[in-house]
C-alpha cells in the first residue's frame, strides 16, 4: 500500500500561515522547541519566514532521546536551506527527578507535560518572548482531548490557559493537519528529506517505549535496541518502527489457559505446545473510541511447528483480533520471536505499523528472517534480554506507541 | 456549486477526519457540536449531515441524556443523513430499534460483506476490508429500515430507511484503512446533490 496524496493545497497553506503568524506576533518575539521531526521543523520553517530572528528556537534535552540526537538535529536545522539558529537546553536531570518511580503510563506522560512546559517557560520568560509556536497536529489533540493519552503538546483545548500557567500565548499553524499533509508542507518548503520524511518519534521520547518504571540498565536496553530496530526496518518497516522495553515479569493470571487453549485451537497446534505469558506491565489501547490501560499477553510456539506453516503472520493477525475480542481486559498480542537467557530482566518489543495518518494503523509483514536477525543482534547485544517479541496488534485495539 | 456537507462531533476519534474526506472530495464542510439545533443548522445551511463515532454507550442513561439533542436532530432532519458507529447505534434505538452490548466486539480490520449495493454502497461489493472498533451493536433496526450490510461478528453493518434518504454504518468508512471508505462518501456526497437539486 502506498500513501496516497490529498488534494492539499501547500502553497496556499503555508502563504496564508507566515502571513498569521507574523500578523499575531506583531513585532512580538516567539519561542520554538524543535525536535528533529517533520511537525516542529515545519512550524519553525513557517516562522522563521514569518518573522526571521525574532523566532527562538530550542532543543530541550530531556534524555529520552535517542543516541547522540540533540547534536544531529541541531546540525541539520543550522544548515542550509534551513539556517535555523538553535540553541540545546539540557534538562536530563530535571526530567529524570520528575519521572522518578512512576509506572503509570498517564503519571508519566502528564510529569513530562509539566516539566516540559517549566523549562520552555522558563527560557521563554528569561528571553521575552511572549508567543510559543508548537508543531501540534490533528492525532494530538484529538487523543488528548478524547482521553486516549496525554501528548506533551496540548493544553489549550483540554482548558490549561497558557496565558495563566505559563506567560505564552500558543500559536498552533498546523493544528488541523495529519502527517501525510505536513509532509506535503515540509517538501513544499524544501525541509531537507532526513526530516519531511522522517518517522515519527514521540514528543516524551524513548519515555514512553520504557514501558512501566525507568530504571537506568533498562533505559540502556532500550537505548542499544533502538539503532538495531531502525537500521534493519529502514526500508520495509512501514511508517513507523521501533523498538520497545519491558519487564520479563509475568502474572499468574486467570485468563492465562483460557488463552492458551484459544491460541491451540485458532492454530491448530497441540495446547501442551503453546506458551502464553501474562506481563505485569500494561499498555494503552483504544477501543470503542475509549482508552484502555490494558493487559499484555506474548504467545510462543516451537520454532518446528511453525516453520510447518510459514511465517504464520496473516493468522497471528487473526488470532490477536480474536484474542482481544473476546478478552475485554488485553489491548496487546505480542508473538515471540526468540528467548535468550529465561531469568534475564527485560523483554524486548519490536513494533511496525502501517498507515496515512496514525489514526488507525496496521501491523507490517515484516520477513521473519529480518525479525530472526534483529532478535539475535539484539540478544548479542543485549545480554539483560530475555525475548524478543513481534507486536501483532493493530491501532485499533492498541495504540502506535505502549504508553 | 459545493454541496454544504456538515459534520456533527460526537467526541470520537475519528470525527475530524470524516472533515478532512469530505473536503477532499469537494464537499463544503464544518464540524458542528453535539448541542446543535436544527435552526442553528438551517441558518448555517446546509444540504446533507454526517454524525460520527462516540465513547458513549447508547443504552445508558449518562450517555443518552448527552446524546438528547442528537436524536432530536435525527427526527427534525429531513436532509440527508448519514450516520457512523455510536450514531448509528442512536439512529437505531432513537427511531424504535435496540442496541446491546456485542456478543463479540470488533476492533480493527473486519470485512464487510454487502448485501444490498443502493445507493450508499453503490461500487463496494459483494465484500470489502473495513476497520470497526465498538463494544456495542445494533441487534434490532427500527420498522422501515433495511440492512445493506453485515460482517462475521456483527449482524448489522450497515442499513437504511425505505422512507427517506438516511443511512447508517457501524464500520468507519472515514478511516484510510477501510477500502471503500472514499466510494462510500462520494455516493453520500452524491445522495446530498440530487436532494439538494430537487430529483
Amino acid at each position: 500500500m502506498t500513501v496516497q496524496q490529498s488534494e492539499f493545497d501547500a502553497a496556499a497553506f503555508v502563504k496564508s500561515q507566515i502571513e498569521e503568524i507574523a500578523q499575531r506576533l506583531g513585532g512580538e518575539r516567539a519561542i520554538i522547541a524543535i525536535s528533529g521531526g517533520v511537525d516542529s521543523t515545519t512550524c519553525a520553517a513557517l516562522a522563521h519566514k514569518a518573522v526571521g530572528k525574532d523566532l527562538l528556537c530550542i532543543f530541550i534535552d530531556t534524555g529520552f532521546m535517542r543516541l547522540d540526537e540533540p547534536r544531529k538535529v541541531k546540525a541539520l536545522l543550522s544548515m542550509h536551506p534551513l539556517a535555523l539558529p538553535v540553541r540545546i537546553v539540557r534538562a536530563q536531570e530535571r526530567f529524570m527527578e520528575a519521572i522518578g518511580q512512576n509506572e503509570d503510563a498517564e503519571e508519566k506522560r502528564k510529569a513530562f507535560r509539566e516539566t516540559f512546559y517549566e523549562t520552555l517557560s522558563e527560557t521563554a520568560r528569561k528571553e521575552s518572548c511572549h508567543f510559543l509556536i508548537q508543531g501540534t497536529i490533528a492525532p494530538d489533540w484529538i487523543e488528548t482531548k478524547g482521553g486516549i493519552k496525554t501528548q506533551h503538546n496540548v493544553l489549550e483545548q483540554i482548558g490549561i490557559s497558557p496565558e495563566e500557567k505559563y506567560g505564552f500565548t500558543v500559536i498552533e499553524p498546523i493544528a488541523n493537519l495529519y502527517k501525510d499533509q505536513v509532509r506535503v508542507v515540509a517538501r513544499y518548503l524544501e525541509i531537507p528529506r532526513e526530516i519531511s520524511e522522517r518517522q515519527p518519534f514521540p514528543g516524551p521520547g524513548l519515555l514512553v517505549r520504557c514501558v512501566g518504571r525507568v530504571e537506568p540498565s533498562k533505559f540502556k536496553t532500550l537505548k542499544q535496541s533502538t539503532p538495531i530496530v531502525e537500521k534493519h526496518l529502514a526500508t520495509t518497516g512501514g511508517q513507523q518502527f521501533f523498538a520497545a522495553v519491558l519487564d520479563n515479569t509475568i502474572e499468574d493470571h486467570p485468563a492465562k489457559e483460557p488463552l492458551q487453549e484459544q491460541v491451540s485451537e485458532s492454530l491448530k497446534i497441540p495446547s501442551r505446545e503453546v506458551k502464553v505469558n501474562i506481563l505485569q506491565n500494561k499498555a494503552t489501547g483504544v477501543k470503542g473510541d475509549m482508552r484502555v490501560y490494558g493487559r499484555i499477553a506474548s504467545v510462543s510456539i516451537p520454532n518446528e511447528q511453525r516453520e510447518v506453516y510459514g511465517w504464520l503472520i496473516e493468522k497471528l493477525r487473526e488470532l490477536q483480533s480474536e484474542l482481544i475480542s473476546v478478552n475485554p481486559e488485553f489491548t496487546r498480542i505480542l508473538y515471540t520471536i526468540k528467548e535468550g537467557k529465561e531469568r534475564a530482566p527485560y523483554d524486548v518489543a519490536i513494533r511496525a505499523i502501517e498507515t496515512r495518518d496514525f489514526m488507525t494503523a496496521d501491523i507490517v509483514t515484516i520477513p521473519w528472517s529480518t525479525l530472526m536477525a534483529i532478535a539475535k543482534e539484539i540478544l548479542k547485544m543485549c545480554p539483560n534480554v530475555a525475548h524478543v517479541h513481534y507486536d501483532l496488534t493493530s491501532k485499533p485495539p492498541a495504540t502506535i506507541e505502549f504508553e | 456549486m459545493k454541496p454544504i456537507v456538515l459534520v456533527v462531533n460526537v467526541r470520537g476519534q475519528y470525527n475530524h477526519l470524516i472533515l478532512r474526506i469530505l473536503t477532499e472530495l469537494g464537499a463544503e464542510s464544518a464540524l458542528v457540536p453535539l448541542s446543535v439545533s436544527i435552526d442553528k443548522l438551517e441558518k448555517i445551511g446546509f444540504n446533507g449531515l454526517v454524525a460520527g463515532g462516540g465513547p458513549q454507550t447508547v443504552y445508558e442513561q449518562g450517555s443518552r441524556r448527552e446524546l438528547g439533542n442528537l436524536e432530536r436532530l435525527f427526527k427534525e432532519n429531513s436532509k440527508p443523513l448519514l450516520c457512523i458507529c455510536v450514531s448509528h447505534q442512536l439512529l437505531a434505538t432513537a427511531l424504535g430499534g435496540r442496541t446491546d452490548l456485542a456478543k463479540k466486539p470488533e476492533y480493527g480490520q473486519i470485512t464487510v460483506h454487502v448485501d444490498e449495493e443502493d445507493e450508499i454502497l453503490r461500487g463496494t461489493g459483494p465484500s470489502f476490508t473495513a476497520w470497526a472498533s465498538h463494544n456495542d451493536e445494533v441487534v434490532h433496526m427500527p420498522e422501515g429500515f433495511e440492512r445493506l450490510a453485515h460482517s462475521q461478528d456483527c449482524n448489522i453493518e450497515a442499513m437504511r430507511s425505505r422512507n427517506r434518504p438516511t443511512y447508517g454504518v457501524q464500520f468507519h468508512p472515514e478511516v484510510w484503512h477501510t477500502t471503500k471508505g472514499r466510494t462510500i462518501f462520494k455516493n453520500f456526497i452524491e445522495i446530498v446533490k440530487q436532494n439538494a437539486s430537487g430529483k
